[in-house]
């Protein structure tokens, strides 16, 4: 069988598989050179297979089986079948391959879509893995200082345990102070009025038998010519006047620190009450000059008799401490709603330390004054009648031989009266604002 | 003629010591009595004073209720009264001036003690 027997023989079992059979028959042309089917290098498609089957059958080649060439019509239809579904499927497999193209590039498209995503997610991560980092740091600084404040926390619950504990000890201690001291007071309260009692009760036992010694004394006194026994009397006398002096102080002191003492207050003219004092004072005026400076319109609130004991006893010290020819001034300024009243003296004066202890029970400014006669009550007993009025006393000296001046304050009606005119004066004010504005 | 003043104090040195006192000037005379009692005695016995000086503090009876028999008794009342005691608090003084005519504080002097004796007699003398 030649090549063209074995063509057309074996066409429909190639029809199957066109490359193949197109490859074969390239090689067939190039083996046998004298039969050229397709020129050299020229495509060899279908068409020209059923062109060329076409040319055999019409010319109806002597050389071929004669049912060989009767099949050409059928080949060929076979042929064109193939053809038309290798069309189709070729243009089936362009169409997919062009979808798939299209989807390698959508592919690639979100591939790189997604390599740009999962850049910019990497560059994330590790911003987070940063930032997780410092929040774990962070995290582990706010562990360390929440154990620290957790520390503290108990320790200062331990404390304020503590506190409340002592404070709890402290309240109990307090309450037992102040009960003592509630106790103590007591205790001390009822000796200072057993001790006022005593002096009471000593001072009146002391004062019946005084009276036949001082009056006696002196009658027998009178009656005694020899001067030795004169001497002896003056000092008998002395001594039993000092007496005398030191019991009534005493009795005075009693009876003002006494809870049933009351104060009387009454109105009184300061001036007119004191030139009544001066006048009953038992002094040497032709030795000393009491000056009275206090203006004749100022009022206190006082009571009497304390004024008058207050001023026997501050006028008396200070003609006492006062040289010969020395005057004692009085004065008496309104200040502070009260009336602050002054006495002064040329006398032997106050050091500072006396300053301060001159107002004590019983206390004498130094030895110099042992001999003048001194209850050392005196004092005491004006601080008493002044507090009594709510005032104050102080002493001002400018040292020893320099003088004193014993101040102290009353209550002072005038500065009511001056309230009254000034409220009075204030309604007239107002009153006139109104009526003008 | 010497006016009569009767004492009334349970204290023998007191009484003694003013009717020294008293009798001492000449011008007095003086009846003790050392009890409340023994004042009133001497009073229902006619031995009117001219003035009385009365002590408080008393056993028995006391000064007040002393006061209280003289001024009940039609004849004794008109009798000036000068209390005389060693009481300093003001409700006994100021219950005596009230009742009495006159209130002395123990130790009193002499002189303190004619003066107002003195002053009340001579406030009570009779209209010439």
């Amino acid at each position: 069988m030649d090549y063209q027997q074995w063509l057309v023989w074996s066409l429909p079992k190639r029809v199957l598989s066109p490359s193949k059979w197109i490859y074969e028959i390239m090689y067939i042309k190039n083996e046998n050179k004298k039969n050229v089917l397709i020129e050299d290098g020229e495509y060899c498609g279908l068409s020209q297979v059923i062109s060329f089957l076409q040319k055999i059958y019409s010319n109806k080649d002597k050389t071929m089986d004669e049912s060989l060439i009767n099949q050409i019509p059928n080949i060929i239809e076979i042929i064109e079948k193939r053809e038309r579904e290798i069309n189709n499927i070729t243009t089936s497999l362009s169409f997919a391959n062009a979808k798939s193209a299209e989807l390698i590039a959508e592919e690639e498209n979100r591939n790189k879509q997604l390599a740009i995503a999962n850049a910019n997610a990497a560059e994330l991560m590790a911003e987070i893995e940063l930032k997780n980092d410092k929040i774990q740091k962070l995290n582990k600084s706010l562990a360390k200082a929440n154990a620290e404040a957790s520390e503290l926390i108990i320790e200062i619950e331990s404390k304020k345990e503590e506190l409340e504990k002592a404070h709890e000890e402290l309240n109990i201690l307090n309450k037992h102070l102040e009960e003592k001291v509630q106790e103590r007071t007591a205790e001390i309260q009822h000796l200072l009025f057993e001790k006022d009692e005593f002096i009471n009760e000593l001072s009146h036992d002391l004062r019946t038998p005084l009276t036949p010694l001082i009056n006696l004394i002196p009658m027998l006194k009178k009656n005694e010519q020899d001067p030795k026994q004169l001497e002896l009397f003056e000092i008998i006398i002395n001594n039993v006047d000092r007496i005398h002096r030191v019991v009534k102080k005493t009795v005075r002191i009693a009876t003002l620190n006494a809870p049933s003492f009351q104060i009387n207050k009454e109105r009184t003219n300061l001036a007119d009450k004191i030139n009544n004092i001066i006048s009953n004072l038992e002094y040497d005026n032709q030795k000393y000059q009491i000056i009275n400076n206090i203006s004749e319109n100022t009022q206190t609130l006082t009571d009497g008799e304390l004024l008058k004991d207050l001023f026997n006893n501050l006028v008396d010290n200070a003609i006492k401490f006062s040289p010969d020819g020395g005057t004692i001034t009085i004065n008496a300024i309104p200040r502070n709603n009260k009336i602050q009243v002054s006495i002064s003296d040329p006398g032997i004066g106050l050091s500072e330390k006396e300053l301060i202890c001159v107002f004590d029970d019983f206390y004498k400014a130094d030895w110099s004054r042992h001999d003048l006669c001194s209850s050392g009550l005196g004092l005491t007993i004006c601080k008493k009648i002044i507090e009594k009025h709510d005032g104050k006393i102080w002493a001002e000296s400018k040292g020893h031989g320099k003088g004193s001046t014993f101040y102290f304050t009353l209550p002072s009606i005038v500065s009511d009266e001056f309230l009254t005119i000034s409220e009075d004066l204030d309604k007239i004010n107002n009153n006139l604002n109104n009526k003008l504005g | 003629m010497k006016k009569k003043i009767m004492v009334v104090d349970d204290d023998l040195a007191l009484t003694k010591t003013i009717k020294f006192m008293l009798e001492d000037s000449k011008d007095y005379n003086v009846i003790s009595a050392n009890s409340g009692f023994e004042c009133l005695h001497k009073l229902r016995n006619n031995k009117i004073p001219d003035l009385i000086l009365l002590d408080i503090m008393m056993p028995e009876m006391n000064g007040w209720q002393v006061l209280e028999k003289i001024k009940e008794n039609n004849d004794w009342r008109d009798i000036p009264i000068i209390i005389l005691t060693a009481r300093t608090d003001n409700l006994a003084k100021n219950a005596g001036k009230f009742l009495a005519e006159d209130y002395i504080e123990k130790p009193y002097t002499n002189k303190i003690l004619k003066e107002s004796i003195q002053r009340i007699l001579d406030d009570n003398r009779p209209v010439e």
